[in-house]
């Protein structure tokens, strides 16, 4: 049986290093439990919206475009992902993360982190409110740029998904060594669908849906 | 195609990198300790202690920055949570079985032997004790591995490790140290991304691919 070869991203030095070169091997059908985990549902935080465009009650709002993401996580049959946790992270309005291993000069925004956990509602629903983030230059060395993005984590379930959701229009979307990769799929999967909001909190809204696989079959047969 | 890939109607979500500044503040430092649910409780899971560590190994053999792993295990009877088993009282309700960090290409993790899986869902295999272990890190999307113990009896007719090319099987057995750590016996598992001594990787993509 042939195994699936995992592809090197392009123009990505650490993916050079870090990826297998042997193909993936199968996994036998008698075996097929336990490569995921499987966490209880969490109890509903019940903390109302995640906002991170203020790193704190009467502080100033971050700086740049805040924006509102919202969607739906389901798996392939359609089938809501409920209280799965959803962590969400990404880089400020400057193209800077709020990390101690992010030592790029760019601005660190006094007012905003841009990391937070929320939990999906009942019908895999979730909602939060960020600052647009801004792309950033990912390999000063040979020019490449990571286009505007967030990073999502989505744990529950029997799935385990780690993703990223585009933006329409950033000039370095067509050179991002992921988006190469991932084909025609990126536009359909992965660039948030922009939608007026309701208020005038934040100024448009993106929706992102996600769906996840059981990566263990025995779960969604 | 069989009639289930068309039942797996939505396309999936594609996995991307996780980038090299996955939130530290994300992680709990005590999920790295399965011996205690949570550190201010005294109850202690069933079973051997034992610490399970080793490094993150890059095509260079230079460990690997900013890597987020996780851990899934069964307890010390053989029972791995699930959505079957829920509220049966063979699970051991002082252990979770879920670990997870994010190291500079070095890890621990205090756990306990996990028991010989027993076939709890129809046309299963039986296992050897094991450790699954997710990859996360800048330079690809994830990648899942198992490892098993050494000395164990059922490695030899594990399905999974037996999955794995004679030649490389080894690479998924965790080797026992003669030293103890506190009195507890400690196993390396030591993992390389590419290259020379590549671990085996195993593909758990679901459905599409494997049941055409
Ligand atoms: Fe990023």
């Amino acid at each position: 049986m042939s195994g699936k070869i995992l592809r090197i991203g392009p123009t990505d030095n650490t993916s050079d290093e870090r990826t297998p070169r042997s193909p993936l091997l199968a996994i036998p059908k008698t075996a097929r439990r336990g490569f995921a985990p499987w966490l209880n549902p969490r109890p509903a935080s019940g903390t109302g919206l995640l906002d991170l465009t203020h790193i704190a009650p009467g502080k100033p709002r971050a700086q740049g475009s805040a924006i509102e993401v919202s969607g739906r996580i389901s798996d392939g049959y359609g089938r809501p992902l409920r209280r799965a946790v959803i962590e969400v992270w990404s880089a400020n309005t400057h193209g800077r993360y709020a990390h101690k291993d992010d030592q790029t000069d760019y601005e660190l925004d006094p007012d905003f982190i841009g990391m937070g956990k929320l939990i999906s509602d009942d019908d895999g629903g979730y909602v939060f409110h960020t600052i647009l983030p801004g792309h950033y230059i990912a390999r000063p060395d040979i020019g490449r740029w990571r286009p505007r993005h967030i990073h999502f984590s989505i744990l529950g379930g029997a799935s385990r998904l780690i993703t990223q959701m585009y933006f329409k229009g950033d000039p370095h979307n067509d050179t991002d060594p992921m988006r190469i990769l991932m084909g025609d799929k990126w536009e359909a999967l992965q660039v948030g669908k922009e939608y007026a909001t309701a208020d005038n909190t934040t100024d448009v809204g993106y929706r992102f849906d996600i769906t996840v696989a059981g990566k263990d079959a025995v779960f969604f047969e | 195609m069989k009639s289930r890939d068309t039942k797996n109607r939505k396309p999936l979500t594609c996995e991307d990198t996780v980038g090299p500044y996955y939130p530290v503040q994300f992680l709990d430092d005590d999920r790295m300790d399965l011996t205690v649910l949570h550190p201010g409780l005294a109850h202690r899971p069933k079973g051997q202690q034992i610490v399970l560590k080793g490094r993150v190994f890059d095509i260079n053999r230079k460990l690997a920055t900013g890597v987020v792993l996780e851990f899934w295990q069964a307890d010390a009877n053989g029972m791995m949570r699930g959505p079957h088993n829920i509220g049966s009282p063979a699970l051991d309700p002082a252990f979770d079985g879920f670990a997870r960090c994010r190291v500079d290409g070095k890890y621990c993790l205090k756990t306990i032997m996990p028991g010989e899986l027993a076939p709890e869902v129809a046309g299963e295999a039986a296992r050897a004790p094991f450790i699954n272990i997710t990859i996360f890190s800048d330079g690809f999307s994830r990648l899942v591995t198992q490892a098993f113990f050494e000395g164990q009896s059922r490695n030899a007719i594990d399905p999974v490790l037996q999955a794995a090319p004679e030649p490389v099987q080894s690479r998924l057995v965790a080797t026992r140290l003669n030293e103890e750590l506190d009195g507890v016996p400690v196993y390396v598992f030591d993992i390389v991304l590419a290259g020379d001594g590549e671990t085996p990787f195993f593909n758990d993509e679901p459905i599409l691919e494997d049941q055409a």
